[in-house]
């Protein structure tokens, strides 16, 4: 059983690559993004990472070891939300982190011929950088997320294990939501996972990673990237619910290029973990590009949620609309972080941008800033955001109609995120709007 | 940087005026710190210009209770103006009963006009009613479209919507830079 | 049994008394109506059948059957029968009118062949017989409604939720004749089912339409005078100054 180390170095990247049996080429990128790291400092803009201690954290284990060794290790609380929101037996093991890998290879074997026959891959990233080196080297790293960004995108180029690859050919187009567990390796906790998507020309996906379900992974930081590539008159959905336990910080890296009447959809709901920084970026690069952010932030006791959206219209006639919802309740911090950027000759370029905010208390904290950059005249821009609580009013009306007091907030509360929930496959909403109700219980006066 | 820092008594409406019509490169902040119960404050911005920049920056603080604050900026950038704007409302923990506004409106006339905005928005107090908001943009199709139906090309439509969006901004000024104001919106 | 009964009541509103010795008794399927200058106290009695969080009863009891109202939730008197048709109703954006009916039909105690397309489709009548537009009922409930549409939407929930009694605070602000029409219409029917009525107005128009067993008039506070449905029509002659005491 070969136990990692703890802490990082080149010796431990060059092991990982080693143990990968990766070709030159990634080993490379790893030891460059390495030397990055070790370069760059750790930001100070957003909200407090002293807690982090790089060199406390275990980058990479070998045999899929789960947090707990058996079902009856795990916590009482972690199995009665599992039960609150109805996770088969099967699932909760898997998502409890018992058993390191889902056995899903039943499940994985019938639904294989949907989109292999279409030419469509489908797979981790490790297998895709043995199978599809040529198609790997050229995305992977290159023109969409660099690893000398910031000190998080270089960790992952160093340590990055796992994720999905996902490449769907021209004119192929895919009716059902593909989801991480439908794929053999999908491991429970990923923290330095790595997400490739390439949809080509005139084809169509939509992806589904995460579960609302709470995962409790073996290290106490996430920096997954995930890099999409929205060809010309391409369509890509790429919806995440997250829930990692609350002493995670979560700080990963998303961005997609939409090529000429391409469109990302971001659909985001951030749940758990202590410290989530994220910030889904779209660049509009073709003309007629469009990108749609959805996004909800939930900060309870203890949580700080930084997250918004990056869009750049770097072309005429592009387009990009970003709602985004948050709560902060029982003392958490929610802020919205966006930036909006339409650089000279992005003419015709639309945004708009609103962003809510309820606070059922008042000992949570609320904050929003935009950045607004608009250096080209022939463009219409608009922002909105309103903080608020859920009003005595809207309470009484709804006990008037006969809703206890905890019904009528979950009710205004569910309404508060509505125009995003109902984006999501049904299963996703109903477990979403139950756990929300979940976290919110007892922390309300 | 110009600076100017103001602390309103209890149950007083201040109106600070900025005013900037494009004569030379110019920065200011101002703070406005509502303390005391029952105060209320009136941030009016008005800006254009044809060239140089503005860097204005705008504060508003609010502690004590039932306090009142709006913050709007407006303003027409043409030629090779810049205006760069960067807005906080901060509401903290006890300004019960705060209601807080702030908002940009910038119209860009000209390719190589630039508008950058922060409006930024910090809440801690829930039992307030807070928000902001920002467009950026040029002069309405529809709008131009209209007043050429009854007979204005573009150009002289343009001015007569531009004049009607400061306009109607100008009466909130006190009487003395309203006064100012308009002489320099009839030149336009 | 389900009479309503308040003694003595006494009500403050922010620290103020508002309601200074009420006493009231509603019969089972009796129509009583209250009218009353503004600032008699009318809209915070309403509230307070409700126990509205900021009504606060310093003496006197309110008794529905068997249910001690003054002692109890908001939610809980509702279920017990006794509901309210706001004022002021309340937006609530992303439910609409049929989802927050369908969540409270479950609540209540509904008969044994209760079933819920049955129900929904009853939503969808009563709305035709309001003249309510179909896409009213799913867009979110009060949000950029008039002030017509959102007494309508009061009545149409009044009128599917199991209801012993009903208390309308300001009826007829806000609609027009023919809107006044329908729901006056709307609420005969309940009258019909034995629902008793408390109807506060500050004009009498609606009992154009509508019968009142009793009608009462509030000043400050207190009842000043009882009657028939004669009394209104003197103060729509008169006014109030008759019974003022100015």
């Amino acid at each position: 059983m070969h136990q990692a180390k703890r802490g990082i170095s080149r010796e431990i990247v060059e092991e990982i690559s080693a143990i990968k049996n990766e070709p030159q080429w990634m080993r490379e990128l790893r030891l460059n993004a390495y030397e990055e790291f070790m370069r760059l400092p750790v930001p100070t803009w957003g909200p407090d990472l002293s807690g982090l201690h790089f060199d406390e954290i275990t980058y990479y284990q070998r045999t899929e070891e789960g947090r707990y060794k058996n079902w009856e290790e795990v916590p009482a609380d972690i199995k009665n939300t599992f039960e609150k929101i109805g996770i088969p037996q099967a699932e909760r093991a898997f998502l409890a982190g018992v058993i390191g890998q889902y056995e899903s290879e039943g499940f994985y074997q019938k639904l294989r011929p949907k989109w292999e026959d279409k030419g469509v891959i489908f797979c981790d990233t490790d297998t895709a950088v043995q199978k599809y080196p040529e198609l790997v080297r050229k995305y992977f790293m290159t023109d969409c997320i660099k690893t000398k960004e910031h000190k998080l995108a270089a960790l992952h180029g160093a340590v990055w294990s796992g994720g999905t690859f996902l490449y769907v050919p021209k004119g192929v187009h895919i009716d059902m939501p593909l989801q991480t567990y439908f794929r053999m390796n999908a491991r429970a906790s990923g923290q330095f996972e790595h997400t490739l998507i390439i949809v080509d020309e005139g084809a169509s996906v939509q992806y589904i990673e995460g579960c609302t379900a709470p995962i409790y992974g073996t290290s106490s930081l996430h920096a997954a990237v995930v890099e999409i590539f929205v060809k010309k008159g391409a369509r890509s959905r790429y919806t995440t619910i997250q829930n990692w336990s609350k002493d995670v910080y979560n700080l990963n890296t998303k961005r997609a290029i939409v090529e000429e009447d391409g469109i990302q959809e971001w659909v985001g709901g951030s749940l758990g973990s202590k410290t989530t920084m994220l910030y889904p970026c779209s660049i509009l690069k073709g003309r007629g590009a469009r990108a749609e952010h959805l996004n909800i932030a939930v900060a309870g006791p203890g949580q700080h949620k930084d997250t918004g959206a990056k869009i750049m219209h770097l072309a005429p006639n592009t387009s990009s609309t970003v709602i985004s919802k948050s709560i902060s309740f029982g003392g958490g911090i929610s802020t919205y972080r966006g930036l909006l950027k339409i650089i000279k000759g992005a003419k015709g370029s639309v945004s708009h941008v609103q962003c809510d905010a309820l606070m059922p208390d008042n000992i949570s904290v609320s904050n929003t800033i935009p950045y607004i950059k608009v250096d080209e005249e022939d463009v219409t821009l608009g922002h909105e955001a309103k903080v608020g609580r859920i009003s005595e009013s809207q309470v009484f009306y709804l006990m008037s109609r006969g809703l206890t007091e905890e019904e009528a907030i979950n009710l205004v509360v569910q309404g508060f995120m509505e125009p995003i929930i109902k984006t999501l496959p049904l299963e996703y909403a109903v477990e979403l709007n139950r756990l929300i109700s979940m976290e919110m219980a007892g922390s309300l006066g | 940087m110009e600076q100017v820092t103001v602390h309103v008594k209890e149950g007083e409406m201040k109106i600070i005026p900025i005013v900037w019509f494009g004569e030379s490169d110019r920065k200011l902040s101002a703070r406005v710190v509502l303390d005391k119960p029952d105060s209320s404050v009136k941030v009016l911005c008005i800006f254009f210009g044809k060239q140089h920049s503005l860097h204005v920056e705008t504060e508003v603080v609010h502690i004590a209770r039932n306090t009142f604050s709006r913050t709007l900026v407006k303003g027409v950038l043409d030629g090779t103006a810049t205006a760069n704007y960067e807005g906080r409302v901060v509401i903290q923990k006890g300004a019960k009963n705060a209601d807080a506004d702030l908002n940009e409106h910038a119209i860009l006339l000209s390719p190589t006009a630039r508008a950058h905005a922060i409006p930024r928005l910090e809440v801690l107090e829930n039992e307030v009613k807070a928000g902001h908001g920002a467009t950026v943009g040029k002069v309405g199709e529809e709008e131009l479209f209209y007043l050429a139906t009854r007979g204005l090309p573009r150009e002289e439509a343009k001015r007569i919507i531009v004049r009607g969006f400061l306009g109607s901004f100008v009466d909130e000024f006190p009487p003395k830079e309203a006064a100012e104001i308009r002489v320099a919106l009839a030149n336009i | 049994m389900s009479t309503l009964t308040i003694k003595n009541l006494h009500v403050q509103l922010e620290n103020k008394p508002i309601l200074n010795g009420i006493d009231l008794t509603v019969r089972k399927g009796q129509t009583c109506v209250l009218m009353g200058p503004n600032g008699s106290g009318k809209s915070t009695l309403g509230n307070t059948l409700l126990a509205h969080p900021a009504c606060r009863v310093e003496r006197g009891s309110i008794k529905f059957g068997k249910h001690m109202l003054s002692k109890m939730k908001t939610d809980e008197i509702a279920r017990a029968g006794v509901l309210l048709a706001l004022q002021h109703p309340q937006a609530i954006p992303g439910v609409s009118v049929t989802n927050l009916l369908t969540i409270a039909a479950r609540k209540f105690p509904q008969p044994k062949n209760f079933k819920m397309a049955h129900f929904r489709q009853e939503i969808k009548d009563t709305a035709k017989a309001l003249h309510t537009p179909d896409e009213f009922l799913s867009r979110s409930l009060n949000e950029g409604f008039s002030g017509g549409e959102k007494k309508k939407m009061e009545i149409l929930q009044l009128s599917l939720l199991p209801a012993k009694c009903i208390v309308i605070d300001e009826i007829d602000s806000g609609l027009d004749i023919d809107a006044l029409k329908l729901v006056a219409k709307q609420i005969s029917k309940l009258r019909k089912r034995g629902v008793s009525l408390v109807i506060i107005t500050h004009y009498n128009r609606i009992l154009r339409w509508l019968e009142a067993d009793r009608v009462h008039i509030m000043h400050k506070g207190k009842i000043v005078k009882s009657g028939t449905s004669a009394l209104a029509k003197d103060i729509e002659k008169n006014g109030y100054a008759a019974y003022i005491n100015e």
